[in-house]
């Protein structure tokens, strides 16, 4: 039985894949026997011309001998429904000669094949990803997960030296850390490298030769090693002109002179995103458990392993270490991955769920606007059926017509395909710009790459098909059902109709109810756009410019303790000097900085005065972990220079700014903003009120800041943040922050044109003083609104395909309708009924669907809001629910319009006649 | 002469198996090796052997291979395969069975109707 099973799927599989060339062999087959067949003809005397016509004769039809030999060979269903080259054509003649539809289902299916293509290419990237080096799936990374903090624990200094010396099952185990360095050419400027500090064994890990001289080697890493970089292929051929006599050269990189001693070729950006390579000097037993720099380990599975054992050993070892180090290690569990899941940390049971929830939304979003085209298509072939009925009726196979009708899908669907590639490669083209100007340049790594590639078109084709199908097959089964024969039967009659079932009228009702729930949350994201770009930030900042500034860490100060402490008071001399002068400069009124820019700060926890906040502890299967509840804030800590309002001319709303005593060690003064001051403090006074931190210790334990005293309110800066309600703001004056994101007034003049003297200075007065993202404030705080823009115009689109879908199926099931009562219109207006009376009753069936589909719409935007809650619940429920409903009724009567007038102009003699 | 089209469903597969069995054959060649067998009693209408043979080779009972006819051209051969000889096996004993019952039946006399 089995190997029956298997003669029959091999036969099966040479029937479909070898089509032609079998039908090339039965034809062989068939000459050769009627040829000897004629031969025993002729040898029993029939003479030549007539044994071989005989022989014709006598073996039968050979087209229907081939018909049944391949129903003999099970590829009667195949042949069925296999959609021709001409089925193609046809399709493509059907988009021309529809061109409406073939314009709304085009884009409506471009946009959704775009948006699923987009997500899942993201997805399938980040969950699976190839490192494009040899051998790059035996490539891992070595984590240390903290249960307590549910996070990875980046202080693995001492566990890299055990890891090191233990680890059988996996080789060259080593480690990085990210360092901003500037590299100094010979024009004296200096600009920022993406630097790894890096264990030699990365480069025997990535496996890829220098384009010059060597890499780093083990000697590189000891102790009082000479300085030495390895510079990548972009930074050599930009910075110093390709120069390839530049190997065993000393370059300032940071303002310390190394020896260049390789060059990396073009592309080679490992660990992540770097062009910059440093050797890191670091002696791991020296370092005591969970202290040091923070580290990213990695490592070769070693051969004739597999990434199992490997992972099995890393466990052991990390149980062994518990044992020995309870008091740092027992919540610790060293674990192996991929290396590029180890970078992204990918892989909780929130995030998965999360990209699982995103596929299926984007699928479904494709599967509902391919229903609503399928229900066009439908309409469509009402005036297609006596065509079909005859097809059928002249032998054509039911698979046959669907097949017809799936190529013709297939068509449409391709265009589809083709304006979604088409916007995919539009937002490719800008992605770079995109990736620049939301700073998320630095952080995408080398393994992903932005660009509309292989698996994307994979995608847009898998989803145009999925399109088609559904298209497709949906109404060519409909229209070739039992219902041909009646067709065929009504055709002698002179008129043929499709009925537009329960089913499809209902279907209006769901895409009616669709627009309206999905158009509010697009508006609500366009118009929070729109507010952005209209209120702007509340202060000039096109006048300013703004640039992040930054000191060059040298190793020696890398560490804790006192090289910290070193660094911190070098960072803030030099930064005081860079604007001591920036200060002194002709044109320049004011120069401030903070830590980040404004409207973008880190959010911290904080309790009040008289409202003590209360940690809550949990313990669980060997698991403890703790939370604030209760009193304690959630706010966005600003740390400022003392003179931060002042240099943007915002005056305080009570009480006073702060004053250069404030940022003292021991003053603790705060300023809040608006917001804070309304939503946390009730709108009662709040000069005198104090506020502190809270936070987790690393046992669990609370911890809790200084009390800070309010002395000022300010307005909100910037006046609009993102989509989200403006949140409450704590200013903390500070004087120490590194990198500082420095903001210049130079009024009267474009700010960008301030920048070559910005960065004259900075280079000036150090050599290890680099800037990053110098550009208008403007312009900056644009770049924040940047995901918020996508997404308005992701929804917009989609929110105005659904729309239009829906008119035009609308029109076309009141065409439908129209179409199909067109007797009983002409009969009762001859009866004397009044024509408007006659068309509110059949049209009283739309304005049901619309009804229905608004109240419906109504509802689920109303359990969306329930659960997104926050900013849109009153956003939506007051104004725009009603507005959409309206709008959608608007559209359901201008839908129903045109066919209306079709209605109103029949004429009773025409129709009678035609009976 | 009996036109095959007259027998029992199923008897052109057992026919075409027996003829195979008895040695590798062409097309023509099985039309011709029934008709021998047979003693020219069973005729075959002559295309109608070829969507016979694609089943029985779709069912995995026959093998074919493409080698050189007598008449020195490209010829399809087909060979019995181990499962289409237990299955003609079965289709002998299944004839065999029925051929006997309906010669039983044949013979009865009134005697042994009553």
């Amino acid at each position: 039985m089995i190997a029956g099973l298997i003669a029959r799927v091999r036969s099966l599989w040479h029937g479909i894949t070898r089509g032609h060339a079998i039908d090339a062999e039965m034809r062989a087959e068939f000459e050769h026997h009627m040829e000897l067949h004629a031969a025993d003809l002729v040898k029993s005397g029939v003479p030549a011309e007539e044994a071989r016509r005989r022989a014709r004769a006598e073996f039968g039809g050979m087209y229907n001998y081939k018909e049944a030999g391949r129903e003999a060979r099970g590829l009667r269903w195949f042949d069925a429904f296999r959609i021709s080259w001409l089925d193609i054509k046809l399709g493509i003649r059907m988009t021309r000669r529809y061109p409406g539809l073939t314009l709304i289902g085009g884009l409506a299916m471009g946009v959704a094949i775009a948006l699923g293509a987009a997500v899942l290419t993201v997805i399938a990237l980040m969950e699976n990803p190839r490192i494009p080096l040899d051998e790059g799936d035996k490539i891992v990374g070595i984590q240390v997960w903290s249960i307590m903090s549910n996070n990875a624990e980046r202080r693995i200094a001492h566990d890299l030296g055990l890891w090191k010396s233990e680890l059988h099952t996996v080789q060259d185990v080593g480690a990085f850390r990210n360092v901003m360095r500037a590299v100094g050419a010979g024009d004296g400027r200096a600009e920022p490298g993406r630097g790894a500090e890096i264990s030699a064994a990365g480069f025997r890990v990535a496996r890829v030769r220098p384009l010059l001289g060597r890499y780093l080697l083990d000697d590189d890493e000891r102790a009082g090693a000479p300085p030495v970089v390895v510079l990548g292929y972009e930074i050599w051929s930009r910075r110093f002109g390709a120069d390839s006599s530049l190997v065993g050269k000393a370059v300032k990189i940071g303002g310390v002179g190394h020896m260049v001693v390789g060059v990396m070729p073009p592309g080679f950006a490992f660990p992540v995103n770097h062009n910059l390579w440093l050797p890191l000097q670091l002696d791991p037993l020296a370092i005591k458990p969970r202290q040091g720099p923070v580290l990213y380990a990695f490592g070769r599975v070693a051969p004739g392993f597999t990434l199992a054992q490997a992972t099995a050993e890393v466990a052991a070892i990390g149980e062994r270490t518990a044992a020995r180090l309870p008091e740092t290690h027992q919540r610790l569990r060293p674990r192996l991955l991929p290396f590029a899941q180890s970078w992204f940390e990918l892989d909780s049971p929130e995030t998965v769920l999360v990209f699982r929830a995103a596929q299926v939304a984007v699928t479904l979003l494709l599967v509902i606007i391919c229903v609503n085209i399928a229900t066009l298509v439908y309409a469509r072939t009402a005036t297609r059926q006596a065509e079909i009925a005859v097809r059928s009726a002249l032998g054509a196979s039911r698979g046959r017509i669907v097949a017809q009708l799936v190529g013709e899908a297939l068509a449409l669907a391709g265009v589809g395909a083709a304006v979604g590639l088409t916007l995919l490669a539009v937002l490719a083209a800008r992605m770079d710009a995109i990736l620049l100007q939301t700073g998320a340049q630095s952080v995408v790594p080398f393994w992903l790459k932005t660009g509309v590639s292989t698996a994307t078109v994979a995608y847009v084709i898998a989803l145009a098909v999925l399109a088609s199908l559904i298209i497709g097959i949906v109404p060519a089964l409909r229209v070739t059902g039992r219902r041909v024969q009646a067709s065929l039967q009504r055709l002698a009659g002179g008129h043929a109709s499709v009925r537009m079932g329960k089913v499809w009228t209902s279907l209006i009702v769901v895409e009616v109810a669709f627009t309206v729930a999905i158009l509010p949350t697009a508006v609500f994201f366009a118009s929070e756009s729109l507010k952005a770009m209209m209120t702007g930030p509340g202060f000039r900042a096109e006048q300013y410019l703004s640039a992040e500034l930054a000191v060059n860490r040298e190793s020696t100060e890398g560490m804790p303790g006192a090289g910290d402490t070193a660094y911190q008071a070098r960072s803030t001399l030099l930064r005081d000097e860079v604007i001591r002068r920036l200060r002194s400069e002709g044109g320049v009124r004011a120069v401030t900085w903070s830590a980040e820019l404004p409207g973008s700060e880190q959010s911290v926890q904080i309790e009040l005065d008289g409202a003590p906040a209360h940690l809550e502890t949990r313990t669980g299967e060997g698991t403890r972990w703790s939370r604030w509840a209760e009193n304690a804030r959630r706010v966005r800590l600003a740390s400022v220079e003392a003179g931060f309002f002042d240099a943007f001319d915002v005056a305080p709303l009570v009480g006073r700014t702060f004053t250069a005593a404030d940022a003292g060690p021991h003053a603790n003064f705060a300023l809040v903003n608006r917001t804070f001051a309304d939503s946390l403090l009730g709108g009662g006074n709040p000069i005198g009120r104090r506020l502190r931190m809270l936070g987790i210790g690393q046992q669990g334990g609370a911890m809790r800041g200084p009390w800070q005293e309010i002395v000022g309110v300010a307005p909100n800066v910037p006046a609009h943040v993102d989509y989200e309600r403006p949140q409450a703001v704590w200013y903390s004056p500070t004087r120490r922050v590194q990198p500082a994101r420095l903001a210049i007034h130079v009024p009267g003049t474009d700010p960008a044109g301030f920048a070559p003297r910005l960065r004259a200075i900075t280079t000036d007065v150090d050599a290890s003083l680099f800037l990053r993202d110098v550009q208008p404030l403007s312009e900056a705080l644009w770049a924040t609104h940047l995901p918020l823009r996508l997404i308005a115009a992701a929804l917009a689109a989609v929110a105005t395909s659904v729309l239009v879908l829906s008119a035009a199926s609308l029109y076309a099931l009141m065409s439908v309708i129209v179409t199909q009562r067109r007797r009983e219109i002409g009969i009762r207006i001859a009866l004397g009924a009044d024509r408007r009376r006659v068309l509110a009753a059949i049209f009283s069936r739309a304005a049901l669907q619309v009804g229905g589909g608004v109240a419906l719409g109504i509802m689920t935007a109303g359990v969306v809001l329930r659960f997104t809650g926050g900013e849109m619940r009153g956003f939506n429920a007051l104004l725009v629910l009603p507005a959409v409903a309206l709008f959608m009724v608007a559209v359901g009567v201008l839908a129903a319009l045109g066919p209306a007038r079709r209605g109103l102009a029949i004429q009773p003699s025409v129709v009678l006649k035609e009976e | 002469m009996a036109d095959l089209a007259d027998l029992l469903p199923g008897t052109l597969d057992v026919l075409i198996l027996k003829a195979v069995s008895l040695g590798k054959l062409h097309g023509y060649g099985v039309l011709r090796r029934i008709e021998q067998i047979s003693g020219g009693a069973l005729q075959i209408q002559q295309g109608a052997l070829y969507p016979a043979l694609y089943r029985l080779e779709h069912q995995g009972f026959l093998t074919s291979e493409w080698g050189t006819s007598d008449n020195n051209r490209k010829a399809k051969y087909y060979r019995l395969t181990a499962s289409g000889r237990r299955r003609l096996g079965e289709e002998v004993a299944s004839w065999d069975r029925l051929a006997h019952a309906i010669a039983l039946a044949l013979a009865a006399t009134p005697k042994e109707a009553s």
